[in-house]
């Protein structure tokens, strides 16, 4: 990419190291910004991360959970200012990149497994 | 000091957000300082982009070299005629950058467009074309019918035909800047302007 194009898009992005590493099956329960009128308040999000997609200032991310028995995605920009907060609830042992294949799935089916660390590891 | 246009080049498109986390798409433009080479009516002559001294001998040739020397200005690879006002209060020789144009101001900008070449009527005019099928065999992407029989018994002058596309100057108005940065001499406007990366643009300033 263009160094000129590169150095304006850094002022944009967020330092990651204020975020948690999240990947594909992990849960996360998100702090959004939402203006009403004046006054800001913050929204829970969470569910689990089906893709994510890195490109650079544009990486962004999708979020499915199970609402009232419909299921709701919602697509992030990871370096949008409206994210105030990422928190990792779970990570998943997943077998893919994009989990797309949770849409289809209902009831029990749609769980992740947890995924498990080996005692010396963690 | 109202020069009231400045000369840049085109770096390309990007987005960036807003405070409140809405994407906006712009277009990078690096633009001047400019050096204001002479005086006109209500305009003034600048210079964009200097030529290093080893590459003036090959770039220029010796009356374009002279005209420098004489106005005292480094050589430079683009002198264009800007507009201004208040022509007392401008000094020539002194340089011009992006701090004319602050965020929110409206702006346009002329370049010259990508050239596409000898091109269809479908690509130019964005005509539909014809069948494929009903026994038709080599008018998929024809132009069509070239206007009236008898009656008028001649094509119309600018009746849209197949021919060079792009590669005119074309100017977009009413773009917004969305930032400025005067360190960098960079302006980000929002939405595209015409041209590819590394035009030659002219950034005007809107009543």
């Amino acid at each position: 990419m263009n160094p000129v194009i590169e150095s304006v898009e850094r002022n944009y992005q967020k330092n990651k190291q204020d975020f948690p590493n999240f990947f594909p099956g992990d849960t996360v329960r998100l702090e959004i910004k939402v203006r009403e009128g004046e006054k800001e308040r913050l929204q829970a999000f969470e569910g689990v991360v089906i893709a994510r997609r890195h490109n650079g200032l544009r990486e962004n991310f999708t979020v499915r959970k199970i609402s009232y028995g419909v299921g709701v995605e919602r697509t992030f920009m990871f370096h949008s200012p409206s994210i105030a907060a990422i928190t990792l609830l779970r990570s998943g042992k997943v077998a893919r990149g994009k989990l797309y294949y949770l849409r289809d799935r209902v009831g029990k089916k749609t769980r992740v497994k947890d995924k498990i660390y080996s005692k010396d590891k963690a | 000091m109202s020069v009231k246009a400045i000369l840049g080049t085109k770096v390309g498109m990007t987005q960036i957000f807003t405070e409140d986390g809405n994407v906006v798409p712009v277009t990078v433009i690096s633009a001047g300082p400019c050096t204001i080479i002479r005086k006109g009516e209500n305009s003034v002559q600048v210079g964009y982009r200097e030529i290093r001294p080893e590459a003036v001998k090959r770039l220029l040739n010796k009356p374009m070299r002279m005209s420098f020397e004489k106005s005292g200005v480094k050589p430079f690879r683009f002198v264009r005629s800007l507009p201004a006002d208040e022509l007392e209060s401008i000094e020539a020789l002194t340089d011009i950058n992006v701090s004319m144009f602050k965020e929110g101001d409206s702006v346009s900008v002329t370049g010259t467009s990508k050239g596409k070449g000898f091109s269809g009527a479908m690509e130019r005019h964005h005509f539909n074309g014809q069948n494929t099928t009903h026994g038709q065999s080599d008018r998929a992407r024809a132009t069509g019918s070239m206007g009236t029989g008898t009656n008028m018994s001649r094509t119309l002058k600018g009746k849209k035909l197949p021919g060079q596309f792009g590669n005119v100057r074309r100017t977009v108005k009413g773009l917004k800047v969305v930032k400025v940065d005067e360190q960098k001499n960079l302006i980000l406007v929002r939405g595209s302007i015409p041209g590819a990366a590394n035009g030659l643009v002219i950034i005007r300033q809107q009543a």
